[in-house]
């Protein structure tokens, strides 16, 4: 099975241990960067199959999935639009049963044992799953059924890709079992066949859905790797090794936000070795376009027709990765360090854009966090501000301020720690004396943002404890006074983002002081009293956020 | 719970502390005077009264009124209907300051301040002080220079009119018992022998009671003994009596003050201030006084 969106949660399947996969298949763990290779055929005369199967339905003690079927959808489509797979020979199987699937499978073999020319057979499986087997609906579809049917078939080359949680039991790797790394790169054989098998997670683990990625972390990823995201040599040929190899780093480190971590795996059968190139970027289809990354790093291609539903998070290995993606309107993120760019792209029909020639605009990650973001989920900023409030006690007029403040950006809030020096811009003037009064106060800020294309708006509270001291200057003696009080306000925010990580701040809002005064009569302090005056603050300043 | 404990918390914090003064706070005061408005049926009700100390310019014994300098820094409390404070927060005016002089004399005068000046013009003196007056010494003044007969601390002190101003009584401490206890505590006249029981003349009130002896008969002149009269209001009667004799404030009995001036334990009197027509400001000095 694979694992739902938290807020769907998900149901593991049966715990029994898992199975060989028979001695005829070498297994290996996964690994960041491994290389899978396989025989490469003419391209001339290879014919290819694919049977694409996605069932958000498992058994029924297992919650629905969200994004089987529309991963499944989505494979197929890349497989037939970039992949040369005809689409008379893919088949696309949604929430069908298992008698279905089995047939379908045999359908295919037939047609391939049929066909003279060598044959490449793609089985892709997203849905439920266990260490037995695949959860189609209320039946069980066995490895050993599966494998048997894979192995049966007469296609040269035969892939199968299982995106389902314990699908390591198909490859029987464990999840996290550490492996040395290997290469098993060599010249290129037109005459090798065998059989490579994919999961989406290790044997004992979980696959994880993306509410934000809007499909399953394993899926979203070797998809995209096959859209171009994968292309690590450039050449515009997305191979089987660099799919796979994109999808294992970026699915492990998308993994690293959930619960459990999410280790790809695969296996393999091999005679001769080469390279299967599963698309080719250079051949647009009807309404497909390419978009060329200036840089590597990490994108994050948002629909912006769609309230910026996340296409694709691609980690471009390499300066002018080229993604395929439908013509349409697209909000790219590039993430840098402390900060990411945001590009309006318009992708034309049969368009290559390149990234590095369109205006961009700098955005903080504050902004980031809170629109909710897996990749950070703090952003932290540092402020100056400078301002002043009303008068708090009679005839003392206003108050000038100075502060530093500390922000944390949360998803929902905004938090913040001040300390603030302020001071009576005039002293009083008594008949016989002059009133010096100075705050030093130490407070914290809890806001939420709005953020508006220009400006972010920011409703929220203020607290600040606050030490007073007064000096008292008459003619004959200097008195000095001390008191603690407190402060309480309601703090409205607008931020604007300047040069690079300088922002612009300007808040302020009614606040209520309470402190002790005294009680003068005939010049004299005759007792206290608790006030609560109520006042009005601004402040002006700048921020760093990072 | 947790908002009444918060709530707590705040005020204790607000409660650590000095408390936070205003603009019209002015420190500690160099003086404080506070006392009664002996008579306020004289204050016209559409008047606003203030209260201020006035210093001499001259040596003149009585001063006049047009050639007094008013203190500044001056805070003034008056509630209705008899009560006042005065708080001096600073020394008196440099052009009441004559630098030859050891000490300078002011009183409490009350005018109202008709014309808006914020001054004292004339015809606007409605009452002052008429037993106390205010002494100010740059710097401290032994007894033998003082004008109260006592040593003097530097800055403001008030003194109790009138002062003997370096006048030496001739007292006569020798003579009789004359049957009466004189200066002793008393309920009513049969505790006091040949005297009677002095409980109370027209101005205040003789804390416990006091044995005194009618002097206005030809006869026994008891032993440290000072005549004075006295004034009774409810019968607008004067009686001269003999007093104690004192010479210094350890001589009398508590609640009772040594005035100098006269040598006689006096009940130690709130400041008053009296307001009635045609008020004039008094002579300090005892001489001064018997010839005004």
């Amino acid at each position: 099975m694979r694992r739902a969106p938290a807020r769907l949660g998900s149901r593991l399947g049966g715990g029994r241990p898992s199975r060989s996969v028979g001695p005829g298949l070498r297994i290996r763990a996964p690994l960041v960067g491994a290389i899978l290779l396989i025989t490469a055929t003419a391209e001339a005369a290879e014919q290819r199959y694919a049977v694409v199967i996605g069932n958000n339905r498992g058994a029924r003690s297992e919650r629905p999935l969200r994004y089987a079927e529309k991963d499944a959808e989505t494979f197929a489509n890349v497989l037939r639009r970039h992949g040369d797979w005809a689409a008379e020979n893919t088949v696309v199987l949604l929430g069908e049963s298992e008698a279905s699937i089995r047939r379908a499978l045999l359908e295919v073999n037939a047609r391939i044992r049929e066909d003279r020319a060598h044959t490449t057979l793609v089985v892709y499986y997203s849905g439920h799953a266990s260490e037995e087997g695949l959860h189609v609906g209320e039946r069980t579809m066995s490895y050993r059924e599966l494998r048997a049917i894979m192995r049966g078939s007469a296609a040269t080359v035969r892939l199968l890709v299982l995106d389902a949680c314990r699908s390591g039991g198909l490859t029987n790797v464990k999840g996290g079992r550490p492996a040395q790394p290997f290469d098993i790169r060599t010249a290129r054989a037109p005459d090798v066949e065998g059989m490579v098998m994919i999961s989406s997670s290790a044997a004992g683990e979980d696959s994880h859905e993306s509410d934000r990625l809007g499909a399953s972390f394993f899926s979203h990823h070797f998809t995209n790797a096959l859209l171009g995201a994968g292309d690590e040599d450039g050449d515009s040929r997305v191979t089987l090794d660099e799919a796979y190899a994109y999808a294992y780093k970026n699915t492990l480190r998308a993994s690293g936000h959930a619960t459990t971590l999410q280790h790809p795996t695969y296996a393999y059968d091999l005679k001769g070795r080469g390279d299967l190139v599963m698309t080719r970027l250079d051949r647009f289809q009807r309404r497909a376009s390419a978009l060329e990354l200036e840089q590597a790093g990490l994108y994050l291609v948002l629909d912006d027709a769609a309230r910026g539903d996340v296409v694709a998070e691609v980690r471009a290995p390499r300066d002018k990765t080229r993604i395929v993606l439908p013509s349409s309107r697209y909000l790219v993120q590039r993430r840098d360090e402390d900060h990411y760019r945001e590009y309006e792209v318009d992708l034309a029909p049969g368009e290559t854009v390149e990234l590095g020639t369109l205006a961009s605009r700098r955005v903080s990650y504050a902004r980031l966090v809170r629109k909710g973001s897996d990749l950070r989920s703090t952003a932290h900023a540092v402020y100056v501000l400078g301002g002043g409030r009303g008068a708090v006690l009679p005839d003392m007029g206003p108050a000038m301020s100075g502060a530093f403040e500390y922000g944390l950006s949360l998803e929902l809030i905004s938090l913040g720690l001040r300390a603030r020096y302020g001071r009576n811009a005039a002293a009083a003037q008594t008949p016989t004396a002059t009133v010096q009064h100075e705050e030093l106060a130490f407070g914290a800020t809890l806001s939420h943002f709005f953020d508006l294309p220009v400006v972010s708006l920011g409703v929220g509270l203020l607290v600040e404890a606050i030490h007073h001291q007064q000096q008292v200057e008459s003619v004959v003696e200097r008195e000095r006074r001390a008191a603690w009080g407190f402060a309480l306000a309601a703090l409205f925010t607008a931020e604007v983002q300047l040069y690079g990580p300088l922002v612009l701040r300007a808040e302020g809002g009614p606040i209520t002081y309470v402190f002790d005064r005294a009680v003068v009569e005939a010049g004299r302090d005759r007792g206290r009293e608790t006030t609560t005056p109520l006042t009005g603050f601004v402040n002006v300043g700048v921020g760093v956020q990072f | 719970m947790r908002r009444a404990a918060f709530a707590l918390l705040a005020l204790a914090l607000t409660a650590c502390g000095d408390a936070l003064v205003v603009a019209d706070y002015q420190g500690e005061p160099l003086l404080s005077v506070s006392g009664r408005i002996a008579d306020f049926r004289y204050a016209n009700d559409d008047e606003t009264l203030r209260a201020s100390v006035f210093w001499w310019q001259d040596d003149r014994p009585q001063p006049d009124v047009t050639q007094l300098v008013e203190q500044q820094g001056v805070a003034t409390k008056v509630t209705f209907p008899a009560t006042f404070e005065i708080n001096v927060f600073t020394p008196p005016p440099l052009e009441a300051l004559d630098t030859t002089r050891p000490f300078q004399i002011g009183t409490v005068l009350v005018y109202a301040d008709t014309d808006a000046d914020g001054f004292l013009s004339e015809g606007e003196l409605r009452g002052g002080a008429t037993m106390f007056a205010i002494v100010f010494a740059p710097r401290p003044i032994p007894a033998a220079r003082s004008p109260s007969g006592e040593a003097l601390p530097r800055g403001y002190s008030i003194v109790r009119l009138p002062l003997p101003c370096g006048a030496q009584l001739e007292l006569e401490p020798s003579g009789e018992a004359c049957g009466v206890p004189l200066g002793a505590a008393c309920d009513d006249d049969g505790d006091c022998g040949a005297g009677w029981c002095l409980t109370q003349d027209d101005y205040v009130e003789y804390p416990g009671g006091m044995c005194v002896l009618d002097s206005s008969r030809d006869g026994c002149v008891p032993a440290n003994a000072v005549p004075q009269v006295l004034f009774f209001d409810d019968e607008f009667e004067e009686r001269d009596v003999f007093l104690p004799m004192c010479g210094a404030q350890s001589d009398c009995r508590e609640g009772y003050e040594c005035l100098l001036a006269i040598a006689a334990c006096v009940p130690v009197e709130p400041f008053f201030l009296d307001l009635f027509p045609a008020f004039e400001p008094m002579p300090f000095c005892l001489a001064d006084l018997e010839r005004w």
